[in-house]
């Protein structure tokens, strides 16, 4: 071997540190092999292309070795429905039937705020989920993130309110978990999540229309967003307790994966908790920012740190079925 | 199981179903059955064998050691198999309906031209 030859291995062995650990150990030496015998003679050092492909490679070997990444489409799919199912009853108790404002700030036409292109948004997310369950639908979600963020700015533009932040921010951490789902997510997983789109749509939209509650956001955002995060959390702990059962801990983990969503569901009941028992005389809006931030904060960490133990457990290969591809184990 | 391949999870599992083979084999069979179009990285094909793997339609065939450096073989499972005839069954349906349907194009073409000239 040229002196060439050794400092190119060398350096491929020290790109491939990148991996896990335990993943190094099973795959290092055949990779090295594998990206030696596809170099050019006479290279040192490797490509750009390699080092980028050695990354991404890295990259989703760190997620996998946290199971994370088997977990992540089913809490896409919890995220689509429960985005859906807001979007369904803020369009509907709110925007449609809300009642008639007497103000400096006009209606955006028959509807109470700018809000409504939102939901429409989202509305359009789940039902494009009913139809293909795949790619398309996170290009959806992509939409409607942008639509969503959007009104921001265009409240500052246009003379017409929008939703509260407190409604607008837990939208948005819903849809960023929803974008984990994958572009064909199989004919099972697919049935599912237009089960629970078709299903979570339809109870909102009667609950909505039976209950008429009719209100400006400020009436109840809270009550709507913590019962939300309720039936959220029960879903997730049923689902994760059957899966459990089969001895897939997929459920756990998506449950672990939906923490900050739910943390920023629940800002409002964990304001009024702060207030009862620690007392504070900051202004309401400063305590509710400093909630919302401390909460995602911590449930971001639960998720990392759960993240970084699991990278360091040895990775079990799961349990195929080999006549209906169910997995049994992930992790 | 995904509902349709990708194209370089299709290529590898047609590759693999001659015989078994390693990670460079595989990279110079991918680009032999895609005529050059898709060259896989190594980073790329072992993600790929990873999720192959899990999802049972690949399995580790045997080991060897060549020149001191570690070779593994991977093979196509049975229910890989089952798998890429599915696939290949569903491509073989979508081209030959595409096929008809240009054939159609075609001789509804050539009518409207017979008759223009005509």
């Amino acid at each position: 071997m040229t002196d060439d030859q050794s400092l190119l291995e060398r350096r491929y062995r020290a790109l491939l540190r990148c991996y896990p650990a335990h993943y190094q150990a099973h795959r290092s030496d055949e990779m090295l092999d594998t990206y030696l015998a596809t170099v050019d003679g006479g290279r040192r050092r490797p490509s750009a292309a390699d080092v980028r492909d050695v990354l991404a490679g890295a990259s989703r070997a760190h997620l996998r070795s946290t199971g994370m990444a088997a977990a992540l489409p089913v809490a896409a799919t919890v995220a689509i429905s429960t985005s859906t199912m807001l979007a369904t009853y803020w369009l509907i108790s709110i925007e449609v039937i809300g009642p008639t404002r007497v103000g400096p700030v006009p209606t955006f036409g028959p509807f109470q705020t700018i809000g409504v292109v939102a939901w429409v948004a989202w509305l359009a997310v789940g039902l494009t989920a009913l139809v293909s369950p795949g790619r398309v639908v996170r290009v959806g979600v992509l939409a409607a993130l942008a639509v969503t963020v959007a009104l921001l700015p265009a409240t500052v533009l246009l003379p017409y309110d929008r939703p509260p932040l407190m409604v607008l921010v837990p939208q948005l951490a819903l849809g960023l978990v929803a974008l984990g789902l994958p572009d064909s997510p199989g004919a099972r997983a697919g049935l599912r999540l237009r089960v629970v789109v078709a299903l979570v749509t339809a109870t909102a939209a009667a609950v909505a229309i039976i209950t008429m509650p009719g209100g400006l956001y400020r009436w109840f955002d809270g009550d709507v967003l913590a019962a939300t995060a309720a039936i959220l959390l029960t879903g997730l702990l049923g689902a994760s307790g059957l899966l459990a059962v089969r001895g897939d801990d997929r459920g756990w983990l998506a449950t672990v994966i939906m923490l900050p969503a739910l943390a920023l569901l629940l800002v409002e009941p964990l304001t009024g908790l702060v207030v009862s028992y620690a007392g504070t005389s900051a202004d309401s809006w400063t305590l509710t920012a400093w909630v919302a931030a401390v909460s995602a904060l911590a449930a971001g960490a639960a998720l990392l740190l759960t993240a970084a133990i699991r990278s360091r457990q040895p990775r079990r290969p799961a349990t195929v079925c080999p006549t209906c591809g169910n997995r049994a184990v992930s992790g | 199981m995904p509902e349709v391949l990708r194209e370089p999870t299709f290529l590898i599992l047609t590759a693999l179903a001659r015989e078994p083979m390693h990670g460079y084999g595989l990279i110079t069979e991918v680009a032999t059955l895609s005529e050059g179009r898709l060259a896989l990285r190594p980073g790329t094909l072992y993600g790929a064998l990873d999720r192959l793997g899990d999802d049972g339609l690949v399995a580790t065939d045997r080991e060897e050691i060549v020149d001191g450096r570690l070779r593994r073989y991977y093979r196509l499972t049975d229910r890989g198999e089952t798998v890429l005839r599915a696939e290949t069954e569903r491509m073989r349906l979508n081209v030959q309906a595409a096929s008809q349907r240009l054939r159609a194009r075609e001789q509804a073409t050539g009518t409207r031209f017979a008759g223009g000239v005509a």
